[in-house]
């Protein structure tokens, strides 16, 4: 049998290593490209011949926009437009990353935890910049909760810290668990069905239910790390 | 139960007519599914992240092993408070947010 966790290794295409840094060009590097490439195609294509009544490839992107914009002013309101082009792109790649990890033989990137944390830190990044660069030192009121006692207040502000900081870990390991846990055992199953032989029907039909699931998995994880982006964000401008 | 065995057969109708629609219509909407799936992360991370803070602050310090007591207690609380105020956290509306 397979092994299951053998998707996830990275191999270098093309090796090159600068000043003692590790820089080859790798399939994770390769995937993250193909990404950015398909995204791109969908984009530019969809809008290549702009119809008042848009044909069907035109529409979806319409709707992907138009969608990702709904919840982006649902959650931040007006203040929030700005950053529509940042938060827009974070969902397409991070969607079309799990996507093209859907498709057998390739390389889902999302499940590398140092990807999703990467993609974690650039998002809480720019929210904390946003929120220093509007409230200045103020800022930092987002660590009292309103109302709360002055005499609580040594033990509120670290525990608000903390919960401030595990943002990223929370956001990272959400994305790489899940789409590393779909994947594996999408493995293991199909592992099963070689292993049995005729019965190995059995597991392939919880593999096929489970591909669907992966679908939605891929589609769902993707709005969560864009709709929690948003709920940073809103913290960031408002303050509680 | 009533008297009317027509009310009965009815009934009896009725009920089987659900069992038979029960997997057509799940009560699995997606929202409170999704934050399920948020709550346990946000609990580990919380954790995680205490743990983390606590051993940099012993390894500063050189106070092991009281910073990553405190600290792994103290992430496991602020995990809690992420986890609640996922679950609680009322769906998004329509409406303008005022400045404070």
């Amino acid at each position: 049998m397979n092994d299951p966790l053998h998707q996830f290794e990275i191999h270098r295409l093309i090796p090159l290593h600068l000043a003692g840094v590790d820089l080859s060009f790798t399939n994770s590097a390769l995937f993250m490209m193909l990404a950015v490439g398909a995204a791109s195609l969908f984009l530019l294509g969809g809008v290549r011949k702009p119809q008042a009544v848009p044909s069907r490839w035109q529409s979806m992107v319409e709707m992907v926009y138009s969608y990702i914009g709904t919840v982006l002013e649902e959650t931040t309101g007006m203040e929030g437009r700005p950053y529509f082009p940042f938060i827009f792109t974070l969902f397409l790649f991070i969607l079309t990353g799990n996507l093209l990890g859907m498709i057998p033989y390739s390389f889902t990137f999302t499940s590398q935890i140092v990807v999703t944390f990467g993609l974690a830190m650039i998002s809480f990044g720019l929210c904390t910049l946003v929120g220093f660069w509007r409230h200045g030192v103020h800022y930092f009121s987002l660590f009292v909760p309103p109302g709360a006692p002055i005499y609580m207040l040594p033990l509120i502000v670290p525990i608000e810290i903390l919960s401030y900081l595990s943002r990223p870990v929370s956001l990272a390991i959400r994305l790489f668990a899940n789409m590393m846990a779909g994947h594996t055992m999408l493995k293991v199953f199909a592992g099963f069905t070689v292993a049995l032989g005729f019965y190995g029907l059995a597991p392939l039909c919880v593999n096929s239910i489970l591909t669907a699931f992966e679908v939605l998995v891929a589609v769902l994880q993707a709005y969560v790390f864009t709709i929690l982006t948003c709920i940073y964000l809103r913290d960031a401008l408002y303050l509680h | 139960m009533s008297q009317d065995p027509q009310l009965d057969a009815l009934k009896n109708r009725l009920r089987k007519a659900e069992k038979t629609l029960k997997p057509a219509s799940p009560s699995f909407s997606q929202k409170p599914a999704m934050q399920f799936i948020n709550a346990g992360v946000d609990l580990f991370a919380g954790v995680l992240m205490g743990a983390g803070v606590g051993l940099f602050v012993d390894r500063v310090f050189t106070i092991s092993p009281w910073g990553l007591i405190v600290f792994f207690c103290l992430g496991a609380v602020a995990g809690l408070l992420n986890m609640c105020r996922v679950l609680t956290r009322p769906p998004p509306q329509h409406k303008n947010h005022s400045h404070e």
